[in-house]
């Protein structure tokens, strides 16, 4: 130790020791930040794929699915597995422009979700038919013409189908196949009517794939006999403002109409949103497994280092220095270490991750083309890069490797210098 | 250390005695390096335990509500499964099902109607599946009798239904109410039949709850108007190890009516071949763990062999032979694999065990999802999980071990001499 050292150290002085330590024995020091920064690692990647298809399910249902944010007529929202007409909005006119004047909203589009049986003449099955406007003010909203496999959107008229893939593959069926749409009217009457597949679209989104057709607005209008009338009015929000303040402005705008219901997409899937953060939760102990063994190499490492330091820790608490300082001494090292650790795995993890964000993976590739994996994605999945979760992982594996360090500085600084120095 | 000393070129040193005496040499530095192995071999059974309880869960549950071990439909229903036509059915089951029963593979047969419907209360329609069955059969199959939340099972020949649990509520039925189910038949008639509810079922199986109706096949027969029919008869092995080639057994051996098929399980949608790559996930995962274990080993050999280079050297000098030396230094480490995978092995099976009997409640992330599988996941203990366990971290220590004795044999000689 060269001088006299004094009880108490300064932090430069502590971390150039903590520094020097671990350089003392750099194999040992690689070793285990090796070990460590294979749990880091795998933590930023499995953290970046689930992170991106979130995000990527997300989007998916905004586009898709729910918009931003959707009215209802009262009381649709409860029912929503029944898509009852009979609570349907009208007035949609006005409604529109209500709506469309509150700041933040980019666009907004009437349309109808109704039960229907769909059959090729020969099988029939319960369907969720959509009513969509084919004058192009869907596409603002939706992006629905982007998604079509096979054939063509719908044309201006709306007369026409565009079916799901899954529901095209179920029935054999494409462009140019005409097929039977049996739905019941907002009075209860059984209408039935043909109608040509215009196109086939793939969104990734099991609702839409498996268990819709759409529709012109117009044509499903006059065969539900809703005149003038919608089920929804779905609206998104401009990308640039936040989410939530657009919410409440909406909020205030519809509130002097008690007779409507306004949902975010949050709202509308709060079920889909609760089933990802359980899915997280499981990844997350596998994660713990890989941490909790690269722990407890930092705690080897260091508790070794502790048993071989006896003599120059006896040394150090003879010369003056408080057990308190070999207890930040050993600490910090662990912490380094941990630092270390976190570098070299972020650094790594960095590699994939930015290559497959910029890539992607193909999915589709793995499993069957509209197979429901639970995140509702099509083609390429996009992994995240989430610079918080990155910092948060690094730091906290500093952290988390200086309390594995807990015990090692604790025997370390308990020992009594006579006994310490007798080794010698 | 004496022994092998006096006699300057053992042909065959005591090893095992050495390599033993040396990890107690510093008890506590073994145990910081077996610690490693302990907590690697403890999770990879918990792993092992818990995947093989998810993907049983899965198989068992698609096997008995969707697949069998083979399944015996009309020509062409399993491309049109979805629309569940009644048009392709199963006729003859009078004498088709007792000459399947017959068949030494077979431990039942089942014949089941399956097919979409409206449930009513008069008051609203739901889309359900109306599932008919044979009640004293499906016993330790579908099992309606486990399923059975309140009330009691149906009776064959009596205009009788048992609900999920989900669908009961939506409709707002209890037993003893009356409910309307309205189908197709056969021949694509409108069919009805007004039953009384007598119970309502739990299977565990989150979409079943919410939409099955489970009628006595006599009735669904007669609202299908297809007697003597089935839309198909699933297939079960009587002995675990022929489940997958149940179907090709069959075929075989029984005449198969005209216009029938037979399919096994295996050849059933992409769900098996999912559970197949989550297999290979599982593997991968275990593997790395294994690695950073090892790496952990590593660290901890590398430092107890540095430390004896000295007497490596002499132990060199007096004639063992390097591949001897190594070999001490690698049993060293399979010492310590051995002792600290049979440590992680009894924290392992305890936890397993232990969780195994609590159950892990899945239910929560299961509401929804058409997935076929259990709400509550029991990881599966099995000694060759032990085993497999046992074999990693053995294997692991001695791989370990192999860079520290390379490294000491390197060193051994020169050391010797310089003193």
């Amino acid at each position: 130790m060269g001088s006299l050292v004094p009880g108490k150290l300064g932090p430069v002085l502590l971390l150039r020791l903590a520094v020097r330590n671990l350089l003392r024995n750099r194999r040992r020091t690689v070793l285990t930040m090796i070990t460590v920064a294979f749990a880091v690692f795998f933590l930023h990647v499995w953290n970046s794929v689930l992170t991106g298809l979130e995000r990527q399910s997300y989007d998916n249902l905004i586009l898709y699915q729910t918009a931003h944010a959707k009215v209802f007529h009262e009381g649709w929202f409860e029912l929503r597995d029944e898509l009852p007409l009979d609570r349907s909005l009208d007035n949609i006119d006005e409604l529109l422009m209500r709506v469309t004047e509150v700041p933040g909203v980019a666009a907004a589009v009437p349309r109808i979700a109704f039960q229907a049986h769909l059959s090729d003449g020969r099988d029939q099955i319960p369907v969720q038919g959509l009513g969509i406007e084919t004058s192009g003010s869907d596409s603002d909203v939706f992006r629905i013409s982007q998604a079509v496999v096979e054939g063509s959107y719908l044309p201006p008229d709306g007369y026409g189908l565009l079916l799901g893939s899954g529901l095209a593959r179920a029935f054999d069926a494409g462009p140019g196949d005409w097929m039977t749409v049996l739905v019941r009217t907002r009075t209860g009457v059984w209408e039935a009517q043909e109608m040509e597949v215009t196109g086939v679209v793939l969104t990734g989104n099991p609702s839409i794939d498996q268990n819709s057709f759409l529709m012109g607005l117009e044509p499903a209008r006059a065969m539900l006999d809703m005149d003038g009338r919608a089920t929804e009015l779905a609206i998104r929000f401009a990308g640039t403002v936040s989410e939530r303040s657009v919410l409440e402005r909406l909020k205030e705008a519809l509130a002097s109409d008690d007779g409507l219901h306004l949902a975010g997409w949050r709202e509308q899937e709060s079920e889909f949103i609760a089933l990802t953060e359980v899915k997280r939760g499981g990844g997350l102990v596998a994660m713990a497994i890989f941490v909790v063994v690269a722990l407890v190499g930092v705690a080897n490492t260091m508790l070794l280092a502790a048993f071989e330091r006896t003599q120059e820790v006896g040394m150090l608490l003879a010369m003056g220095m408080r057990a308190a300082t070999v207890r930040w001494l050993f600490l910090l090292e662990g912490a380094l270490t941990g630092l270390g650790a976190g570098a070299l795995g972020t650094l790594v993890a960095l590699g994939p991750i930015f290559y497959f964000a910029a890539r992607g993976i193909d999915f589709s590739a793995m499993f069957a083309e509209d197979m429901d994996i639970g995140y509702p994605v099509a083609g390429r999945v996009f992994w995240a890069v989430t610079p918080a979760a990155i910092l948060v992982a690094w730091l906290g594996t500093a952290v988390l490797a200086a309390a594995a360090t807990l015990y090692a500085a604790a025997r370390a600084s308990r020992m009594k210098p006579a006994e310490a120095l007798r080794h010698v | 250390m004496s022994e092998p000393l006096k006699d300057p070129v053992v042909a065959r040193p005591p090893l095992l005695g050495l390599a033993w005496r040396n990890t107690l040499r510093n008890v506590r530095r073994t145990l910081l390096t077996g610690s490693a192995v302990v907590v690697a071999a403890a999770a990879v059974i918990f792993m092992l335990s818990y995947t093989r309880g998810i993907i049983a869960n899965v198989e068992d549950a698609y096997a008995l509500t969707e697949s069998g071990h083979a399944r015996i439909t009309g020509e062409g229903y399993l491309d049109r499964q979805r629309f569940m036509p009644l048009y392709l059915n199963v006729p003859g089951l009078g004498e088709l099902l007792p000459s399947l029963r017959s068949h030494p593979a077979v431990a039942e047969a089942l014949p089941r109607i399956r097919s979409a419907v409206l449930a009513s209360n008069d008051e609203m329609n739901i889309g359900a599946l109306s599932m008919g069955v044979d009640f004293a059969r499906e016993e330790g199959y579908l099992d309606p009798q486990r399923m059975l939340g309140e009330g009691q099972l149906p009776r064959p020949g009596r205009a009788e239904a048992m609900l999920g649990a989900g669908l009961a509520g939506k409709l707002g039925l209890a037993p003893g109410d009356s409910l309307t189910i309205l189908g197709q038949t056969a021949w694509r008639s409108f069919g009805g039949l007004r039953v009384e509810v007598t119970g309502t079922a739990r299977s565990g199986v989150a979409y079943l709850d919410a939409s099955l109706i489970l009628l006595p096949l006599d009735q669904a027969q007669l609202l299908a108007d297809l007697p003597d029919a089935a839309t198909e008869v699933l297939l079960f092995a009587r002995d675990k190890e022929q489940r997958d080639e149940l179907a090709s057994l069959i075929s075989l051996d029984r005449p198969i009516p005209e216009r029938l098929e037979v399919r096994s399980w295996r050849q059933e949608g992409t769900l098996l071949g999912l559970m197949d790559v989550a297999r290979a996930a599982w593997g991968f995962f275990l593997v790395i763990l294994m690695a950073m274990a090892g790496l952990i080993i590593v660290n901890t050999m590398l430092m107890a062999v540095l430390e004896r280079t000295r007497e490596l050297g002499m132990l060199a000098a007096m004639g063992l032979r390097r591949g001897s030396l190594i070999r001490l230094v690698v049993t060293e480490g399979l010492i310590i694999g051995l002792l600290g995978s049979a440590i992680g092995a009894v924290l392992g099976t305890g936890v397993a065990l232990w969780v195994g009997a609590v159950g892990i409640d899945i239910s929560a992330a299961m509401e929804g999802t058409e997935f076929p599988m259990g709400s509550v996941i029991y990881p599966d203990w099995h000694w060759t999980q032990v085993a497999v366990a046992a074999g990693l971290g053995v294997a692991t220590g001695a791989l370990a071990a192999l860079y520290p004795a390379l490294r000491a044999v390197k060193l051994a000689p020169a050391e010797a001499l310089r003193r």
